[in-house]
């Protein structure tokens, strides 16, 4: 395998399914951040978005075979990711443990970069991004996804469109939507 | 353009994603309409708070727990084709032992003369004393001569264990107890 870098990610994918698994984990390298960030905004458990995650490359090294060239293969492993982490939630909206202050823990992970140390700006942005994280995880369903992908994954409207199978105008209607759905429950949460 | 309208391309105006006679006709509206204006200035600031985000990012020990579980995964594969292939070479012998304990099993319950409606009888009907005292003074049943025969002759039958329970009657009459109550029965049947 020549240096891993200069394979795409559809080329490593298909090196592994050949039985490489140097190319399994360059897969692993390159999407393990990726996909820890986006299920975080899922679960708003940082424990439990990495056991996603794992339970999700484990899934890749189980099921690589069930891939095919005709998506793209951060579609693919954005969509495993995504369907577990709506299974996760699922069970725990009827475990009925989830609660928002469950994040407390995690938030103390965040940290905003910054050249110069200036504690008031740093809690004053701690603040709005723990807001904002509040306000995503009380998205409705459809809305939370399309959000994710696109405000915080950045990824384009096609490549959502594929990875949550509706069609592209759709996808702009929930993300517009929801970020309007979200600036209202950013309202709620500073009156109270 | 009214407000409505402008809220269905908000999302398209922020990305610069409207051609541009909408643009003008969107630009127009915020002009005239402070609570769209608000509108768009507060879902701007959210958008590039939700950039600003830091990368939540996967453990440091991510890829050795991942590592790991692969190994597990592949060591109870391992075992589960084991016992398949154990099963399959040694299939004919497994069905021999088990044909020849049904056997054998069968036999045993044949041979010891299973009768479960005499299994289910109430354990109290023939141990009551006032029962088994009557019994052995007015109707206790006088074991048949052919009776006595079927009993020699098979050890199946149900009269043996009708024996035996009547046995066990006679043992108990000869308790005190017992004694003073068929005393009375004795006085009773006395013609006065």
């Amino acid at each position: 395998m020549r240096e891993s870098a200069k394979y795409t990610d559809e080329e490593l994918i298909a090196l592994f399914q050949k039985g490489d698994e140097r190319a399994y984990l360059e897969l692993v390298r390159r999407y393990k951040d990726r996909l820890v960030n986006f299920v975080f905004r899922y679960v708003v458990s940082r424990e439990m978005a990495e056991d996603i995650v794992q339970d999700t490359f484990l899934k890749l090294y189980t099921s690589s075979h069930m891939y095919k060239e005709i998506a793209r293969f951060s579609t693919w492993i954005y969509t495993i990711a995504g369907n577990l982490a709506k299974t996760e939630l699922r069970k725990r909206k009827r475990r009925k443990i989830f609660s928002i202050h469950d994040m407390g823990v995690d938030d103390k992970e965040f940290e905003i970069p910054s050249d110069s140390y200036d504690p008031e700006r740093e809690s004053r942005a701690a603040y709005q991004e723990k807001e904002i994280q509040i306000a995503i995880s009380r998205l409705p369903e459809q809305f939370k996804t399309a959000i994710i992908l696109r405000d915080i994954q950045e990824l384009s409207y096609e490549e959502i469109s594929k990875i949550i199978s509706v069609p592209v105008g759709t996808v702009k209607s929930r993300i517009n939507r929801g970020r309007q759905k979200l600036q209202e429950i950013l309202k709620e949460l500073k009156n109270k | 353009m009214d407000c409505y309208s402008f809220s269905n391309i908000l999302s398209d105006y922020l990305e610069n994603n409207l051609k541009l006679h909408h643009r003008h006709e969107a630009e127009e509206h915020l002009q005239m309409c402070p609570d769209c204006r608000q509108k768009a200035e507060e879902t701007d600031k959210l958008l590039q708070a939700m950039h600003r985000m830091p990368l939540v990012q996967a453990s440091d020990s991510f890829e050795a727990v991942l590592m790991k579980r692969i190994q597990y995964q592949k060591e109870s594969v391992n075992k589960i084709s084991y016992f398949w292939g154990y099963l399959s070479d040694h299939g004919r012998a497994l069905s021999a032992a088990a044909v020849v304990f049904l056997v054998l099993t069968g036999s045993m319950i044949v041979w010891r003369g299973y009768n479960p409606r005499l299994d289910q009888l109430p354990p109290t009907a023939n141990t009551s004393p006032v029962l088994s005292t009557m019994g052995n003074s007015t109707s206790r049943p006088i074991p048949s001569p052919v009776a006595n025969k079927n009993d020699n002759q098979s050890a199946s039958s149900s009269i043996a264990k009708e024996d035996t329970i009547s046995r066990q009657n006679s043992k108990e009459s000869d308790s005190p107890q017992n004694r003073d109550f068929r005393g009375q029965i004795k006085l009773v049947n006395e013609p006065r």
